[in-house]
């Protein structure tokens, strides 16, 4: 009577570990080929921008030690929005310079801080090496982001936008985008060196040091 | 298992039932460990389904208040009535989540279109700095149908219980301080009845879908 009772307990633990084991090895295996795969190609696409994000993780400190450098760059999510002359334009468009895209509302408090050193980084390292590009993301009352370029005298920085709000949802869910300003560093080929989320000193000696770095300009 | 019969026939009397109660127990020694495996994991499972579904146990989440608009007039729950709602709590010099989710809530609503009956609330957790005319100026940059509200502390803290939130001024003077709070979106449905927390950090369109089944 008892073995009659242990058989069928028996063959039960067997099938299921043999089950269990089957599972653990599919999910292994998947996660492995997954893991491999991405990895594999986009960093044969941004081989470049590795050792330049090694450089910028370098450099980043001070004013803009919360610049988060990417430890495997990938490409930027593709981005449409409109030129200084209303006109669309992508983020593709800016290939062949080092761009540092700042994302900002005239709802953010702290974007709106952080333009005026925006324009003067502008200034100071602007060149055919290197642009910023502060793309608005306001979606309503449209007149409000120009009229406040206006208001803090803006000289250098372009007006880019997107009152479609493409871009932000775009970054939101492909872009690692939290809040706002979020500015991205992006090289030539269109890969992101590095992020920094929230405001920051951009007409500081660091912010200087950074781009110059990634763009190879001379200090 | 021979050896329970051998351990009978030396003692036998009272050892007897004994070491039949063992010969039963035979083959659940060796799967004593799996039951006790068993056992635990449905405890935990019981623990964790009953842990876990009490605050989807609704009318858990809000409750009555009054309080003024960013437009100074005076507004109650009871407005909401006959239409679903979003609430949200934040406040106006908040550094980044606040108006970001504000942001998105509002994306998804202008994804509704103009005409979708649907409220939203925004509860200010810091009523010092957001007086009507802050919110407001505030408020013009987002969908029309968001309405902002503030109040004195005896009328907003209830509030914030009713609704769990936790709101904690941070260190810093006077003009420039922050608040922690938690940052859900709450979902109610006609009747003001909490239904979940809402997701607004996905795109204005799946958002807008969502929404549209509770309209």
């Amino acid at each position: 009577m008892n073995e009659k009772q242990a058989r069928p307990s028996h063959s039960y633990r067997g099938a299921f570990a043999i089950a269990a084991a089957a599972l653990v090895a599919g999910a292994g295996f998947l996660y492995v080929k997954a893991g491999q795969g991405g990895k594999k190609e986009h960093s044969a696409a941004c081989e470049a921008a590795r050792a330049t994000a090694r450089i910028a993780d370098g450099t980043a400190k001070g004013e803009v030690a919360a610049f988060a450098a990417a430890k495997d760059p990938e490409p930027m999510p593709a981005l449409a929005f409109n030129g200084p002359d209303g006109k669309p334009t992508t983020l593709e468009a800016f290939k062949g310079k080092v761009a540092l895209v700042n994302i900002w509302a005239t709802w953010c408090a702290p974007c709106r801080a952080e333009m005026p050193a925006l324009d003067r980084l502008q200034q100071a390292a602007g060149s055919d090496k290197f642009e910023i590009v502060a793309i608005n993301v306001d979606t309503s009352r449209l007149d409000r982001p120009k009229a406040f370029f206006e208001e803090i005298g803006v000289k250098n920085l372009k007006f880019y936008a997107d009152p479609k709000g493409d871009v932000f949802f775009g970054l939101r869910q492909n872009g690692g985008l939290l809040g706002l300003p979020t500015s991205y560093l992006i090289d030539a080929q269109g890969c992101e060196i590095g992020r920094l989320s929230g405001p920051a000193a951009w007409d500081s000696p660091e912010a200087l040091a950074l781009v110059r770095g990634v763009s190879g300009q001379r200090l | 298992m021979s050896n329970g019969s051998i351990k009978a026939k030396r003692t036998p009397g009272r050892n007897a039932r004994k070491n039949a109660a063992n010969n039963g127990k035979g083959p659940s020694i060796a799967a004593k460990p799996l039951i006790a495996i068993g056992f635990c994991c449905a405890l935990l499972f019981t623990a964790f389904v009953a842990f876990t579904s009490k605050p989807a146990a609704t009318a858990d989440i809000g409750g009555p208040f009054t309080l003024t608009t960013h437009n100074g007039g005076s507004y109650t729950n009871a407005e909401m009535r006959g239409r679903p709602y979003l609430v949200f709590f934040g406040y106006t010099h908040c550094p980044d989540i606040c108006h970001t989710t504000l942001f998105e809530l509002s994306e998804a609503l202008r994804a509704l279109g103009p005409d979708a009956n649907i409220g939203a609330l925004f509860v200010t957790v810091d009523p010092e700095r957001d007086t009507p005319q802050t919110l407001k100026d505030y408020l013009s940059s987002f969908d029309p149908r968001i309405i902002g509200l503030t109040g004195p502390h005896d009328a907003l803290d209830p509030m914030l219980k009713e609704y769990r939130i936790y709101a904690k001024r941070t260190p810093g003077d006077n003009s420039d301080y922050g608040v922690d709070h938690t940052s859900i979106v709450y979902l109610m449905d006609k009747e003001g009845k909490f239904v979940s927390a809402f997701n607004v950090s996905r795109k204005p369109i799946e958002a807008a879908r969502e929404l549209r089944r509770y309209l």
